[in-house]
């Protein structure tokens, strides 16, 4: 069952638009992540969702209920049956963390709010921190307290608005873990917005990524990665790039060299492109230097070997990396913790081409580097 | 209807329906029809009236004819030897107020003077003393019957402070808490690393010195305005030292203007115009500087206060005398002189008879107080949301707050005996006319200090409460008000004391036989039964320090822990 439905939303503030015509649907028990760069329109939409703001155009529903539309009354965000995480947490101060999670309970009687309050804080595992106001709690409890408040009401879906990007890199991880477990072992549904693709990709059943106020792809997790439907889509979730290719008689000629096309690339229009590639399809072929013991290459399958300069090598938590670059472009990949290559060598470099993503070539100017 | 229903679970998120919404809709109309007549009768009506008179004089009458006689009248003989008066008067403070205000803040801020905390508590205690009580402390020492009777040279000389020397005097130190508080700001917010870097890079403690005045410019430019745009104001010192020597200024002019006979309105909005044009340049450039000064503010996480200079014992000795000296000329020497005046020589039984009208005033000005302190505060509160949002409407709301800020409350009186004693509108010798004028009064400057605390309330507090299902009313109850408790509480403090011992309104509106605490003092002054004056200062003061000690109390017993400590971690 459908329990929102967006049809073509367009909001403008003053002379800037900031929805152009989104539509997007998101069903029963689902999490939907919105992912998008600031000033995407993730946010103005999760705020129109929440009865925040009011749409300019288009139409939405909740439910078989239409809630803000031209011509129809507007349902105010008290009245919709949902529950909030602010990014800033948004918990009051001057109450104590049970009483952030019971006032919105305050139509059930002081008593039942509190236990009800209490048990959803247990949830969250912060029970014993019930009579702390929010001042005496970390970064992390804090925004514990507030998935509880917005848990704790029932909501039919629950909003989050980027929610974890206040927190230190190891709490995220953490905290995305418990809000996941908890909202679906309740079978609620969640509209999340975030700017991290990491997070998008890990929590959704499907992600969407907005730009410039327009939703440019919404679909599975797998399918974002694997069929990005712009080159924007492909360098948000992560793909390094772009080179410039062309692709002429089945073959794909890259800065490095060329190789045979392989069939979903072949199948376009001939011609300039922009070529992207996710880190799975960058090797490093030399066992020295390998964070992981060597896969078997698949000779048959179409590859590049391409020469990318050493730029130096980073610690990142209790692994390395190597920070390459590839005409231009720079990379980063795992190494063995104790391969220590020389900054400004050379290392070989296996480029698979099964998963390269190429996108029509975009105005904008080539480097040296890349004029093939 | 049915729609809307379906989803809704019965025993929450309960809306009011369709009858529920065309109430709330009746119910903000009402609410706006509301606001707009109270804008109306307190300011706009008044005061439109009164200024436009100086232009056509029967306006109120509904006569158009307009004439520049008024005008010509104001500028010359009496009306402008009193505006020149009032010009040279705030120029003199400014001048002399600016250096003793960063001389203030400077051994506050920048020295290790043993005990300068009580710098703050003193320019405090001169910021909630009222004008007149100093004024009317300077009479009753410079008085023949007063502490110095006994000594002629003396006295002579304290009978200087009569007249512009104590006027330019009073308003000094009524004026230099403003200039201390501006920039011991500024001082704040600079931080070390400017004078570290000129140390570094070889200037000279000349060059050194000039770089740390170019950064407090803007503090002084401001302190410098507040000073002279407060003087240029100001009626009570004028009514009260300038009466008694027949020195005038522009507010007193206006003043006889409609208090004298014939009544003359016209001239009396005429000089209200070219006051107006005295004062105005001076607020727009504080506002100006003011928002520019926030810009180059460098507090932030990595700020760095300057390092204090250490003061030797020598220094310690010759500042803290030189305060010592200051706060015994400014607040000691008025207190003891009323004290020493009021003392009941003729025995307590003289205290006891005298008492009765002495308590009617005082009652009468605080009972007045409350009830316009609270309306006050109603209104202010939603002006200062409205200011606090950005839109139009807030920003034409700062202007007009600031336009009002900068209006001598003598101007706003007598505007209020023209519109009120027409037939139309005959509310002129009743307490409700007295009450509505504190309201106009008092509305401006509490919008402003509850500006900043609206502003700070970060917008998600109030979304998450509306998302999670409590209305606009839960949201104002449970979440606004509790985090505004602080602030609502002292503006309403400020408010019902700075109307308490407010003089302009109450000297040209109060009910026959009901003279305010202000105008009693004045009245005893001015027929120079000066035990009865010490006195009502004394008790005055006593009684409303009383009240504050014992309101702010209340507040501290009443109130949870959390809504106070808020802000303070």
């Amino acid at each position: 069952m459908t329990l929102l439905h967006i049809d073509a939303a367009h909001k403008r503030f003053g002379s800037t638009t900031a929805l152009h015509a989104v539509s997007l649907q998101l069903q029963q028990g689902e999490i939907l992540c919105l992912l998008g760069p600031s000033g995407s329109g993730k946010t103005t939409l999760l705020r129109l969702v929440a009865g925040l703001e009011r749409l300019d155009g288009g139409s939405m529903r909740l439910g078989q209920t239409v809630v803000d539309a031209a011509g129809v009354p507007f349902l105010p965000p008290e009245r919709r049956q949902l529950g909030m995480v602010f990014q800033d947490y948004a918990l009051w101060p001057h109450l104590s963390a049970l009483d952030n999670v019971a006032l919105p309970l305050h139509r059930l009687g002081r008593a039942a709010a509190r236990t009800q309050a209490l048990a959803m804080l247990a949830e969250v595992g912060l029970a014993d921190l019930a009579e702390r106001h929010p001042h005496e709690l970390s970064g992390g409890q804090q925004q514990r307290v507030a998935l509880a408040r917005a848990l704790a009401v029932k909501p039919r879906l629950l909003l989050c608005d980027e929610p974890l990007s206040n927190l230190d890199a190891g709490l995220r991880e953490d905290l995305r873990e418990r809000i996941g477990a908890v909202v679906r072992a309740h079978g609620i549904s969640a509209l999340y917005i975030t700017h991290d693709h990491r997070e998008a990709l890990a929590l959704g059943d499907r992600v969407g990524v907005m730009h410039q106020g327009r939703l440019l792809q919404l679909c599975t997790p797998r399918e974002l990665l694997r069929h990005p439907a712009t080159d924007f889509v492909a360098r948000f979730t992560g793909a390094y790039g772009p080179w410039p290719v062309t692709l002429r008689a089945g073959r794909l000629h890259a800065p490095w060299g060329d190789t045979a096309a392989p069939p979903h690339v072949a199948a376009q229009a001939e011609g300039r492109h922009q070529l992207y590639l996710r880190a799975s399809a960058l090797h490093l072929p030399h066992a020295s230097v390998l964070a992981e013991p060597p896969r078997p290459a698949d000779s048959s399958a179409p590859h590049w070997t391409a020469q990318a300069r050493v730029l130096g090598r980073i610690t990142v938590g209790e692994h390395a990396e190597l920070r390459l670059d590839l005409h231009g472009v720079p990379l980063r990949l795992p190494v063995a913790d104790d391969a220590a290559p020389a900054a400004g060598s050379t290392m070989p470099l296996r480029i698979g081409t099964a998963q390269a993503l190429l996108f029509p070539a975009a105005q904008t100017k080539t480097t040296k580097e890349h004029a093939v | 209807m049915a729609a809307h229903q379906e989803w809704l679970p019965p025993h929450s998120w309960g809306g009011l329906g369709w009858g529920g919404r065309s109430l709330r809709r009746w119910a903000l109309r009402l609410g706006l029809l509301l606001a707009a007549a109270v804008f109306v009768a307190l300011w706009a009506y008044p005061l439109l009236g009164f200024l436009l008179s100086a232009l056509f004089p029967q306006v109120l009458q509904g006569d158009l004819r307009a004439t520049l006689a008024p005008l010509h009248h104001a500028l010359q003989g009496y009306e402008l030897y009193a505006l020149f008066n009032s010009l040279w008067v705030a120029l003199a403070v400014g001048l002399l107020a600016l250096p003793l205000g960063l001389w203030l803040a400077w051994l506050r801020e920048r020295t290790t003077l043993r005990g300068r905390g009580g710098i703050e508590a003193g320019v405090w205690l001169l910021l909630i003393f009222p004008d007149f009580f100093l004024a009317s402390g300077w009479m009753l020492l410079a008085a023949p019957i007063g502490p110095l009777a006994a000594w002629p040279a003396a006295l002579h000389a304290a009978q200087l402070l009569l007249g512009p020397v104590g006027i330019v005097l009073t308003l000094v130190l009524k004026v230099v808490p403003y200039v201390f508080l501006v920039a011991q700001g500024s001082l704040r917010h600079t931080s070390a690393a400017q004078q570290e870097a000129a140390r570094v890079h070889g200037l000279s403690r000349l060059w050194r010195l000039r770089l740390a005045l170019a950064a407090l410019l803007p503090a002084l430019a401001a302190g410098f305005a507040i000073a002279y745009a407060e003087s240029l104001r100001n009626f009570a010192v004028v009514a009260t030292l300038g009466a008694s020597s027949g020195f005038t200024m522009g507010t007193y002019a206006i003043y006889q203007a409609v208090n004298g006979m014939p009544l003359n309105f016209p001239l009396a909005a005429a000089t209200s115009w070219l006051l107006l044009g005295l004062v105005a340049p001076a607020l727009i450039l504080q506002h100006r500087v003011g928002q520019r000064a926030s810009q180059s503010q460098t507090l932030g996480g990595k700020h760095r206060p300057a390092a204090r200079v250490r003061l030797g014992r020598g220094q310690q000795l010759v500042q803290g005398a030189v305060l010592i000296a200051l706060g015994a000329f400014a607040l000691g020497l008025p207190t003891l002189a009323a004290l020493g005046v009021a003392w009941p020589r003729a025995g307590w039984a003289q205290i006891g008879a005298a008492l009765p009208p002495l308590l009617a005033a005082i009652g009468y000005s605080l009972q007045q107080a409350l009830v316009a302190a609270s309306i006050t505060v109603c209104i202010a509160l939603p002006v200062a949301w409205l200011i606090a949002r950005p839109g139009r409407v807030g920003r034409l709301l700062d202007v007009a707050l600031l336009a009002m800020m900068a209006l001598p409350l003598i101007v706003l009186a007598a505007a209020y005996l023209q519109a009120y004693t027409q037939p139309y509108a005959p509310l002129y010798g009743g307490s409700l006319l007295l009450g509505m004028a504190y309201v106009a009064l008092a509305v401006p400057a509490t919008s402003r200090v509850l500006m900043g605390p609206v502003a700070q309330l970060h917008r998600s507090l109030a979304d998450a409460a509306r998302v999670h299902g409590l209305s606009r009313l839960q949201t104002l109850r449970h979440v606004h008000l509790p985090l505004l408790s602080g602030a609502l509480f002292y503006s309403w403090l400020l408010a019902v004391l700075s109307i308490a011992f407010e003089l302009p309104a109450s000297e040209l509106l109060y009910p026959a036989g009901h003279p305010p605490l202000a105008v009693a003092l004045l009245q005893y002054a001015g027929g120079f039964q000066l035990h009865q004056q010490a006195r009502l200062q004394v008790l005055g003061m006593a009684v409303l320090l009383a009240f504050a000690l014992l309101a702010r109390w209340v507040y501290a017993r009443f109130t949870p822990l959390a809504w106070r400590q808020i802000g303070q971690h």
